[in-house]
C-alpha cells in the first residue's frame, strides 16, 4: 500500500516575543492508507501541532508534506482549504459544533464549500446521521444533545464528505467511560471500511485500540 | 444561513440597523420633497412658454427720463419688435403689451380689472384659452375697433353685463365685450424676477386704442404713453432660445444705443438657473444626510465587528471543515450587506409614509420618483457594504488554529 501521508524532516516553530520556540524537531512520520494510528505524550510535547500540520490548518517551517501523493507543504491558504475540504476530517475534543445550527445543518455545512448539488448534500448528511444511529435528532440544536450525540453528530459530518483521512483529537476527552467506547467503536468501524485515522489521546484504553501507537516527546517520537 | 444568524440576534440586528433606518429616510424625504418643489418651479417658468423672449421696460431713474427724452428714445415700441422679427430669423412671433392706468367701470368693489394692451398675436403666444367668443384679431388693431376681452373672474364680477356682445365701460370709453378667457390656474405664490400674470382679473384692450382713453395729453404723458411694458417674443424652437436672446440684445442695443430702458428675460435663462440653485440646495441637504447614513454605517461595522469575535469558533470550524478566505469574508460582508438592505428598506417604507404625512405641510406637493428611491438604496447597500468589508476581513484571516482554541 502506498503513503498516504509522509512527512519528512518536518519542523515547525512558533515565534514567542523575539525568540523562536521549536515544537516540531526534524519529524519523520509516514503513514499508509487505511492504517489506524494513535499519539501519544505527555502535554506540550508536539502532539496538537502535528495534528494541525498533518490537517492542512498549519504549514510547516520546514521539511515537506505529501498528502496521497501531492505535496501539501507549499500550498497557499486557498488550496489548503481545499485539500481539507476533499481529503480531511476532523474531530474534536469539545465537538465543536455550530450552536445555531440543527444536527442536519451542521452534518451539511462542508458541503457549502465543496462542488456538490444541495439534493446530493443532503442525502449524504442524512446517511451519515443514520449510520450514527441520530435520525430522529436530525432538527435538534447540539445544546439539547448530550455529549455522546455531540460527538457522534461530529463523526456523521466527518462521515458525510468520506475524507480520506480523519483526524481526531482527544474524541472521548469530555465523555465518560462508556460513552468514549461507543465513540471509539464508530471510529474503528470507519477504519473498518477503509479510512486512515489519526488519534491524538492520553488514554492508553484509546490507544489500545489503534494498530500502532506512537509516543512523542519534546517535538519528536521516541 | 446569514439570514439564520441575524435572526439569532433579532435585537441587536434591529438596534444596529437604526442609524441606516434613518439614514435612507432622511434621503428619500429630501429628495422627494425637493424634486416636488423642483418641479413645481419648473411649471412655473413653463407657463411663462420656455420658447420666448421677454423684453421688459424698466422704470428709469429722473435724470435717465430726462436723457432719454433728449434722444428722443420712447422705451420699448412694436418698431423694436418688428426690427427684432426682421433681424433674427429665429424668432417666429412678437407681440406687444401695455399695462393701462386706467380703470373699468361697473365692477364689484373686491376686484379691480386691470386693463392692457395688446397685440393679436399676444393670445397665441402666451397659450391664452378662449372660454367663449374670440381673441382680439388684427382687424380690431387696425380699425381702432372698440372691443375688449375679459378675464374669467371680471365676466362672473360683472354678472349679467359679463357675457359676450355686453358693454363694459372704461374710463370714459365703452367697448364690446367680444370673448371671455377660459379660467386661468393661478399659482400659489409666484416671486422671481417675472411671474405668470393672472388673466382671471383682466381686461385686455386692442393695442391702439388706449391713445382714446387719455383725458389730458402732456408731452411728458406722450413720451410714457409711446413705450411698452413688454415685448414678447416667440423662438421656433427652445434649442435656439439662449443664442437668439443674445441676438436680441445686440439689434436692442443697436436701437437703443444710450440708455438701457429695457431688461431681455428668457423663463429658459431662469429655469436653468432654477435648476442649478435647486441642484445645489439639495446636494447640500443629501449631504447632511449623507452623515447620517455614515453613522449609520458605522453602527453596522461595529455590530460586525461583535459578531465577528463572538463567533470566532464557527469561523474556526468552517474552515476546517474546507471554508477558505473568501468563503468566509462573503459570510460576512452578505450579514452586513442583508442587514444594510433591510435597514434601507425599512427607510425608504419610513421615508415614503412620512413624505405622505408632510404633505399635509408643505405647500408643493413631493414627488416620489425612481431616483428618491434607487439612490439612498444604493447608498445604503454601498455603506453596508463598506462598513462590512472591515469586519468580513479580520474575519477571513483569523487563524483557523487560533480560532479552533477557544
Amino acid at each position: 500500500m502506498s503513503d498516504l501521508v509522509s512527512l519528512k524532516d518536518i519542523s515547525k516553530t512558533y515565534p514567542l516575543g523575539q525568540a523562536f520556540v521549536p515544537v516540531l524537531k526534524n519529524l519523520d512520520f509516514h503513514l499508509n492508507e487505511g492504517e489506524f494510528a494513535a499519539i501519544m505524550g505527555p502535554s506540550g510535547s508536539g502532539k496538537s501541532t502535528l495534528l494541525n500540520v498533518m490537517g492542512c490548518l498549519d504549514r510547516p517551517t520546514s521539511g515537506t508534506y505529501h498528502l496521497d501523493g501531492e505535496d501539501v507543504s507549499k500550498l497557499s491558504d486557498g488550496q489548503l482549504s481545499a485539500v481539507r475540504s476533499v481529503k480531511i476530517g476532523f474531530i474534536f475534543q469539545q465537538f465543536n459544533l455550530i450552536q445555531h445550527f440543527s444536527v442536519q445543518e451542521n452534518v451539511s455545512m462542508p458541503f457549502l464549500y465543496s462542488h456538490i448539488s444541495p439534493q446530493l448534500a443532503c442525502k449524504k448528511s442524512l446517511q451519515a446521521i443514520e449510520k450514527v444511529g441520530l435520525s430522529h435528532r436530525i432538527n435538534h440544536k447540539p445544546f439539547e444533545l448530550s455529549g455522546g450525540e455531540m460527538q457522534r453528530v461530529a463523526i456523521a459530518r466527518v462521515m458525510a464528505t468520506s475524507p480520506k483521512l480523519i483526524l481526531a483529537d482527544e474524541p472521548t476527552g469530555n465523555l465518560d467511560s462508556k460513552t468514549g467506547e461507543r465513540i471509539m467503536d464508530l471510529i474503528s468501524e470507519l477504519n473498518n471500511l477503509g479510512t486512515t485515522i489519526v488519534v491524538v489521546t492520553h488514554d492508553l484504553h484509546v490507544a489500545s485500540r489503534a494498530h500502532t501507537i506512537y509516543t512523542m516527546k519534546d517535538g519528536h517520537f521516541v | 444561513m446569514a439570514l439564520a444568524s441575524l435572526y439569532l440576534n433579532r435585537l441587536r440586528s434591529l438596534l444596529s440597523v437604526l442609524g441606516i433606518v434613518f439614514g435612507v429616510m432622511a434621503v428619500i424625504i429630501i429628495i422627494s420633497v425637493g424634486e416636488g418643489a423642483k418641479i413645481e418651479a419648473l411649471r412655473q417658468i413653463e407657463r411663462l412658454g420656455t420658447r420666448n423672449v421677454y423684453i421688459q421696460s424698466v422704470t428709469l431713474t429722473e435724470e435717465k427720463k430726462k436723457q432719454a427724452r433728449q434722444s428722443h428714445i420712447f422705451g420699448l415700441t412694436l418698431d423694436d419688435a418688428r426690427r427684432i422679427e426682421n433681424g433674427c430669423k429665429t424668432v417666429v412671433n412678437a407681440a406687444g403689451l401695455k399695462i393701462l392706468n386706467v380703470s373699468v367701470m361697473g365692477t364689484p368693489q373686491e376686484i379691480t380689472p386691470q386693463v392692457i394692451s395688446i397685440t393679436p398675436s399676444y393670445g397665441k403666444i402666451l397659450m391664452l384659452k378662449i372660454k367663449s367668443g374670440r381673441f382680439i384679431n388684427k382687424q380690431d388693431v387696425m380699425l381702432h375697433k372698440e372691443v375688449c376681452v375679459i378675464g374669467h373672474d371680471v365676466s362672473t364680477a360683472l354678472g349679467k353685463y359679463g357675457h359676450i356682445g355686453a358693454i363694459l365701460r372704461v374710463e370714459n370709453h365703452l367697448f364690446k365685450i367680444v370673448g371671455i378667457l377660459d379660467r386661468y390656474h393661478k399659482n400659489s405664490d409666484d416671486t422671481g424676477t417675472i411671474s405668470a400674470r393672472n388673466y382671471n382679473e383682466m381686461v385686455l384692450l386692442p393695442m391702439g386704442v388706449e391713445a382714446w382713453l387719455k383725458r389730458k395729453k402732456t408731452r411728458q404723458m406722450e413720451s410714457e404713453a409711446q413705450g411698452l411694458t413688454e415685448l414678447i417674443l416667440q423662438v421656433d424652437t427652445p434649442e435656439h432660445v439662449l443664442n437668439t436672446a443674445l441676438v436680441i440684445k445686440r439689434i436692442m442695443g443697436k436701437i437703443h444705443p444710450d440708455i438701457q430702458s429695457y431688461q431681455i428675460v428668457s423663463p429658459l435663462e431662469l429655469l436653468n438657473q432654477t435648476r442649478k440653485t435647486k441642484k445645489m440646495f439639495s446636494l447640500f441637504l443629501l449631504t447632511i444626510a449623507s452623515v447620517s447614513l455614515v453613522v449609520g454605517g458605522i453602527g453596522i461595522m461595529n455590530i460586525m465587528l461583535a459578531t465577528v469575535s463572538e463567533r470566532k469558533k464557527e469561523i474556526g470550524i468552517r474552515r476546517a471543515v474546507g471554508a477558505n478566505k473568501i468563503h468566509i469574508l462573503f459570510q460576512f460582508l452578505t450579514e452586513a450587506a442583508i442587514l444594510t438592505m433591510a435597514g434601507g428598506i425599512i427607510g425608504i417604507c419610513f421615508g415614503i409614509l412620512s413624505i405622505f404625512l408632510l404633505s399635509y405641510f408643505i405647500p408643493w406637493e413631493s414627488a416620489i420618483t425612481a431616483k428618491a428611491v434607487f439612490i439612498p438604496l444604493i447608498i445604503s447597500s454601498l455603506t453596508g457594504l463598506c462598513s462590512g468589508i472591515y469586519p468580513a476581513w479580520s474575519a477571513a484571516n483569523m487563524d483557523p488554529i487560533e480560532a479552533l482554541r477557544i
